[in-house]
């Protein structure tokens, strides 16, 4: 159960990475070297996705929570980055990365 | 124009919309929401040296604020009722604050139909529902894949999700449901009408998105989540199949967008054609494909639901479904067949490369299979199971198990329907290509109602875009120019013009100054002694 949480947070937050390494360093790298980035980020956000949502279909879609981090903590009012591992998002979650995998691969050629 | 800005803008979208859909409170995904929002600004506009690219970009964005603030409102008022943003407090305590009074204009409303109408409003903005959806096909200014992302699987699907993840809530508003049911169905049958006359092929794409996300929004509204978030996921990939397929028509016909232009395509085009014809059976909800699952259900969601609503929905689901058909082959005769409009240009077509070609084929074989592989889990006998309680149906709402037993007849109606709409257009544009011009021409003022999408652009622009512009020019000239910065000009050169004249004072003639001191002492002493 354990794995398909990991796999999930990294499902979610590799694109990020992918993003911020090809908009920041796309001015340096290239833009060969930054379809390759987010390509290959996205490419195994899609695995973790899919991965993630095999194991919730063996195992059980909970719910449960993945922390990531604090967020605000201002007077009554608390909130964190939490991710919520149930059979909607973790059903919506592949299905986006491999319809945005898709594009992604497909865009490569414009 | 440098692409890695591109790939990072789609990486970036791809996370807000993964950020929206994985929250676990309102907060992170309003964080998703407006992510989406800001990522589909910078999409749609990036082709920035082009001004009806940068116009679209800013619709969308303006047109998405303003559904995102009755959001936003919404969110504040489960704060004050819940105490609490995150999803496990809200549902726990919906029944027992549910019914808690709000009181509006002098009248008592139940708290949750208000939240849930003001999350509703928020969803109708994102995902193009009637009065909120003119910026959706001024979006199609942007790439291709922008376009098969931005309306097929993100983005204009959060709204539909966002009713799925709040189902506890939307169960015990049925008034707020009511209006689901109706914004769903006009838009449904609205953006139909729309897409049938369309002369731009990812316009009428377009509107076919938005129509179809009608048909999510009306089983959302009787109380379906289950086959409205079945529909998005086969939709998701027949969607993304048909843009991807357009793309590459466009791509090799090198940036031509009107269908009237093209013809005769289909041998240049082999497997663009096939994926075209596999994404639009899929649309029309042909056995077996996958939109034949989904849409049927919902349908039948809206004729087992039995109210009055429901029954108008339902009607206007069929028409639609014939609807969809036609437009479905329309693009399809126009684009490929039939006598090319530019011969040079048919001959020069080729296809497209492997990197393109990869994505249509994976995702013409989900068009295919999702359908007939999810339905089980999704909506059919194990979806109790496959979705453990995160959506949720109240005890009272049986719908999952009374849409399978609708009548024979009226489960096959949409698919008769949709292979009469297949009929209707080979019969238009290939057996009878001169019918749609004559049709055109003798329903002249219906034709141009539709062409112009019901005038919905051209309304807004009177009623809002045009009084905005004049009180902008208004505050501009009067209120900036005129007194913020007019006064301080005006203060100066007052101080100026006074000086000025105050130097005429100083000639530096002493017999002057002497006069002067003698007449004053003169006065002195003519009041001394005299007053």
């Amino acid at each position: 159960m354990q794995t398909d949480l990991h796999l999930f947070a990294a499902a979610v937050t590799l694109p990020l990475a992918g993003a911020v390494v090809a908009g920041l360093g796309g001015r340096l790298m290239g833009d060969t070297l930054a379809k390759v980035v987010t390509l290959a980020c996205m490419s195994v956000a899609a695995l973790c996705g899919v991965g993630a949502l095999y194991g919730g279909w063996t195992t059980g879609f909970g719910p449960f929570s993945v922390p990531l981090a604090d967020w605000i903590n201002a007077g009554g009012f608390h909130a964190t980055w939490t991710l919520r591992f149930d059979t909607l998002s973790v059903t919506m979650t592949a299905m986006v990365l491999c319809v945005s995998l898709l594009v992604h691969c497909y865009t490569l050629a414009i | 124009m440098p692409v890695y800005r591109f790939f990072a803008y789609l990486s970036l979208f791809t996370f807000a919309m993964l950020m929206l859909v994985s929250s676990s409170d309102l907060i992170q995904l309003f964080f998703g929401w407006e992510g989406v929002g800001l990522a589909s600004y910078l999409l749609i506009g990036y082709w920035y040296d082009r001004p009806s690219a940068t116009a679209a970009a800013i619709k969308a964005f303006v047109v998405n604020r303003v559904a995102d603030l009755f959001f936003l409102v919404g969110i504040g008022l489960i704060y004050v009722l819940f105490h609490s943003v995150r999803y496990e407090e809200i549902f726990a305590a919906v029944p027992q604050v549910a019914g808690a009074p709000y009181t509006l204009f002098g009248q008592p409303f139940r708290m949750a139909e208000v939240i849930s109408f003001l999350l509703f409003v928020g969803a109708m903005g994102k995902s193009a529902q009637l009065f909120l959806h003119t910026w959706l096909p001024d979006a199609m200014e942007g790439p291709t894949p922008v376009s098969a992302l931005i309306h097929a699987a993100t983005m204009v699907t959060a709204g539909v999700f966002l009713m799925a993840r709040m189902s506890p809530l939307l169960e015990a508003a049925p008034n707020t449901r009511l209006f689901v049911i109706f914004i769903g169905a006009t838009t449904c049958f609205f953006a139909a009408t729309v897409g049938m006359v369309q002369p731009d092929i990812k316009r009428s794409i377009a509107y076919s998105t938005c129509s179809q996300l009608g048909y999510m929004f009306a089983a959302v509204g009787v109380g379906a989540y289950q086959a409205s978030v079945f529909h998005l996921t086969t939709h998701a990939f027949f969607k993304a199949l048909l843009f991807l397929g357009a793309g590459s028509v466009i791509h090799a016909l090198h940036d031509e967008q009107n269908m009237f232009r093209m013809g005769g395509l289909w041998k240049k085009l082999p497997l663009t054609y096939a994926v075209m014809w596999i994404g639009s059976l899929a649309l029309a909800g042909v056995f077996p494909f996958a939109g034949y699952w989904s849409k049927d259900a919902i349908l039948n969601a809206l004729w087992a639901a039995d109210s009055g609503m429901s029954h108008y929905a339902w009607v206007l689901g069929v028409i639609t479904a014939f609807l969809t058909a036609f437009y479905s082959w329309r693009l399809i005769f126009l684009v490929f067949h039939g006598a090319p409009a530019d011969a040079h240009a048919r001959d020069a077509a080729h296809e497209s490369p492997l990197s393109m070609a990869l994505p249509l084929v994976v995702l013409a074989i989900g068009a295919v299979v999702s359908g007939i592989a999810l339905a089980p889990y999704y909506i059919g006998a194990q979806q109790a199971a496959f979705w453990q309680g995160s959506i949720f149906n109240a005890p009272d709402n049986s719908i999952m198990e009374t849409f399978e037993h609708v009548p024979g007849l009226i489960a096959l109606l949409p698919s008769v329907v949709g292979l009469l709409g297949i009929a209707v257009a080979y019969l238009f544009y290939v057996a009878r290509p001169d019918m749609p011009a004559a049709l055109a021409r003798s329903c002249g003022p219906l034709y141009r109602f539709l062409l112009n999408k019901w005038y919905f652009d051209e309304l807004y622009d009177r009623i809002f875009v045009r009084p905005y512009g004049a009180i902008a020019r208004i505050l501009w000239k009067d209120g900036e120019e005129g007194a913020v910065e007019g006064l301080p000009r005006d203060l100066v050169q007052a101080a100026a013009n006074g000086a000025s004249d105050a130097v005429r004072l100083q000639t530096g003639s002493i017999a002057l100054y002497a006069f002067t001191m003698l007449a004053g002492l003169v006065v002195v002493l003519t009041v001394a002694l005299c007053g």
